[in-house]
């Protein structure tokens, strides 16, 4: 009841349109709605238009009297947009109440102490004076009065008062429901957690706080502190360039959207709190989990996921509800049409990240129902399945799905066929098909061809557009000339650096018979359908040697995007695989250390497979997608990254039952 | 003309020389006893009672208004609101603590 009394309390107090009729939204009478800002709430607007076709968005810039009501109207190409006022502090507190309120749906269980609460939250109100001061140009952009002048601000002092409340209620029911929380993880894809005004994501801001009670209490963890501290002003000094804004866009809440020290410092150490504080709360957590459950859990998910889609899709005011209640980065899809012919996201911000997710509870489902020898009977969660797989269908996620198909096959292969050889002959054929299938799929252009597709893309987006041309009018591009395009000295300045390499590479590499690294990424690139992203990427990813080997800062793409300039520096193109936006953030060595430590993790459990196949399906799958820049698909990365055990002693069990029944 | 003279003044006929008023260091506003007076309040906390159409139209021309909730800092009233309600929130958690442990002496 609180729950539906929060959702559309703020939207039908407020009310000073009493005075005035609220008109049906018209040519005509939009002068009547420009010329009465603030005057009429958004519940009166909504009845009096309820056949009327508009859009809704958040002004966030309003004042807190104007909260709730409309300010402005515009109507563009036969679109009415109405702007409903929100501002920054209301929202602060009304969406964190809700998300709190959702939390404590939870069920309760043993208590467990979350101790160094003080400290911790000190620190956390210290972080968040800094990330304020940091991303400075995003909240003057999200609020008139915004300053970093902290005498007399209220604004910030209302912020940090009410960061107190959140973090201390949120440790409350954290304390409480400690034993049950790992089970309702799949949810952080339905609440996202993004706050509308302001950069910061709720679940970064709470996980980070625990994060840091860990931090104060463990000597190791303080240590990891000190290192972080000493990469972040490394990060700090080795850069020149500042950049005052970046459009984080659909990354709003786990990217910065400056490029300053503050800023770099800001998100590393937000960083580190935040693995810190998930990884302790998995560890922690891990042998309360109930597979069942949590297997549940994430098909129920995705299902409410996908009504939710739906629901946002079929009006406005339900798309601005559920865009404003469940923290989303961006407003839903407001039809049920796919983006560029075919895939369609709904309320996720990434129809690919939200595939992986599709993909990845219905592989738990099936290799749990394989393992176990025990099928889903329950008609409900048939149902269930069905929903899921229509919304994997809707996200069009073909490495998902393909991933998904091959891993249930190899679980399928490995516990329930047991003649040897013909393991062995169906993991070979699934081997042989796969070429087979891209050659059916796709035209595979020659291996010249391959090896230039990469650099092509790239020079399609790099400003070389002065280039001479022949007497059939092409360009040293078109007759794939590379190398003369960067003998001339006006050309090369806007060659990225990354760009000039793989060129030089692809020309002075040695006839070998092995593919140079050029024709290698182009190669991997198309059959993946890569090459345009990638290409995108190479023409903008313009380092210097050291921040090439040591990244320029977590969650710091402002650097990469818009040092060097492209034809391609508005509107949010993003890397399209984990393993290019972490060379960004970490450099070459950090992205080897990363890899070393899957490596590692693979080699101790080597003999279990459920993991295996679990961190293969994500891995497999980021090194063409962006969703670990999302924080619910990061979130779901490092809860995977940590069951191991979880899966082992499952897995033990399982091989002890068998040996009982036989 | 500016809209939030209609809003606040009225609607009048009259088609107000705002610059003219402005030059002009003598103009006296003659009070129109049809008009009923309006407060207006400006962004510094003066308050001004205007007694005829242009008056009041000019006044608001040159940023007054009539909505004293506009001078209200409502951060700051927000922030003490919050304030007092976790005041009061330690003081209970502070005495259910002190009856507890009162209660287990006993």
């Amino acid at each position: 009841m609180v729950l539906i009394i929060l959702l559309f309390l703020p939207f039908l107090i407020n009310n000073k349109s009493n005075e005035y009729p609220v008109p049906v939204l018209s040519e005509k009478s939009i002068g009547v709605y420009e010329s009465n800002i603030c005057e009429f709430n958004l519940y009166d607007f909504v009845k009096s238009n309820k056949g009327s076709d508009y859009k809704i968005k958040a002004d966030r810039t309003s004042s807190i009297p104007c909260y709730g009501n409309l300010n402005g109207t515009s109507y563009i190409g036969d679109t009415f947009t109405v702007y409903v006022g929100t501002n920054i502090n209301i929202d602060f507190l009304i969406q964190s109440g809700f998300w709190l309120i959702l939390f404590s749906l939870i069920p309760t269980s043993s208590m467990k102490r979350v101790k160094n609460m003080k400290m911790s939250t000190l620190i956390s109100i210290l972080l968040f004076i800094l990330h304020l001061r940091s991303e400075k140009s995003f909240y003057e952009l999200n609020s008139k009065i915004f300053s970093i002048n902290l005498a007399d601000n209220y604004l910030i002092f209302t912020l940090l008062i009410s960061l107190c409340f959140v973090l201390i209620i949120f440790r409350k029911l954290l304390e409480s429901r400690f034993e049950n929380v790992l089970n309702y993880f799949p949810y952080i894809f339905l609440l996202v957690g993004t706050y509308n005004s302001l950069n910061l994501n709720f679940f970064l801001f709470c996980f980070s706080f625990f994060g840091i009670t860990k931090v104060l209490a463990i000597r190791k963890l303080q240590l990891g502190l000190l290192v972080t501290l000493f990469i972040s002003a490394y990060w700090q000094i080795g850069e020149i360039s500042e950049f005052l804004f970046f459009d984080v866009d659909k990354l709003k809440g786990f990217s910065s959207s400056s490029f300053v020290p503050n800023s770099i410092i800001f998100w590393s150490l937000i960083y580190y709190f935040f693995v810190v504080g998930l990884i302790f709360l998995i560890k922690e957590n891990i042998k309360y989990l109930d597979l069942e459950k949590l297997q549940n859990n994430f098909l129920i998910s995705g299902a409410l996921i996908l009504f939710f889609s739906v629901l946002s899709a079929t009006g406005a005011i339900q798309n601005f509800l559920t865009y404003y209640y469940l923290g989303l980065n961006k407003t839903p899809s407001n039809s049920f049409i796919s983006v560029s012919g075919n895939a369609w996201r709904g309320i996720s911000s990434s129809a690919e990240g939200i595939g992986e997710f599709y993909a990845f509870s219905l592989l738990l489902v099936f290799c749990l129902g394989i393992v176990n020898k025990k099928f889903v009977s329950n008609p409900f969660l048939v149902i269930l399945i069905l929903i899921n797989l229509f919304g994997l269908y809707r996200s069009n996620n073909f490495a998902a799905i393909s991933t998904l198909v091959i891993l249930t096959g190899i679980v399928y292969i490995q516990y329930s066929i047991k003649s040897l050889k013909i393991k062995i002959l169906l993991v070979l054929s699934v081997i042989v098909m796969i070429p087979f299938a891209f050659y059916s799929l796709s035209t595979i252009p020659s291996l010249d061809g391959l090896s230039r597709n990469l650099i092509k893309e790239s020079f399609e987006v790099s400003y070389l557009d002065n280039l001479q041309t022949n007497q059939f009018g092409q360009t040293a591009i078109q007759e794939s000339r590379f190398l003369e395009v960067l003998q001339n000295e006006d050309s090369l300045e806007n060659i990225s650096s990354s760009l000039e390499y793989l060129v030089k590479k692809y020309h002075y590499s040695e006839r070998n018979n092995l593919p140079n690294l050029t024709t290698a990424i182009s190669t991997l690139a198309y059959p993946i359908n890569r090459s345009e992203k990638w290409g995108i990427f190479i023409a903008k990813y313009d380092p210097d040697m050291p921040s090439f080997f040591f990244g320029s800062g977590v969650n710091q793409l402002s650097n990469y995007y818009l040092k060097h300039p492209t034809k391609l520096n508005s509107g949010l193109v993003l890397p399209h695989s984990a393993l290019l936006s972490y060379l960004v953030y970490f450099g070459l060595v950090g992205v080897l250390l990363i890899i070393s430590f899957f490596i590692y993790k693979f080699v101790i459990n080597k003999s279990n497979l459920l993991y295996l196949v679990f961190m293969s399906f994500f891995l497999l799958n980021i090194i063409k997608s962006d969703s670990l820049l999302y924080i619910n698909n990061f979130m779901m990365f490092i809860f995977i990254l940590n069951t191991d055990k979880l899966f082992q002693k499952y897995n033990d069990h399982l091989q002890h039952k068998e040996i009982v029944e036989k | 003309m500016n809209s939030n003279i209609e809003n606040i003044c009225g609607i009048s006929e009259i088609t107000p020389d705002f610059e003219s008023i402005a030059s002009n260091p003598n103009f006296v506003f003659q009070p129109d006893e049809n008009y009923t007076a309006v407060v207006l309040y400006n962004s510094e906390g003066s308050i001004i009672n205007v007694n005829s159409w242009l008056e009041c139209a000019n006044y608001v021309n040159g940023g007054w208004f009539s909505n004293i909730t506009d001078l209200i800092n409502y951060e700051k009233r927000l922030f003490y609101s919050l304030l007092f309600i976790g005041v009061i929130a330690t003081f209970i958690q502070f005495s259910k603590r002190y009856r507890g442990q009162k209660n287990s002496k006993i």
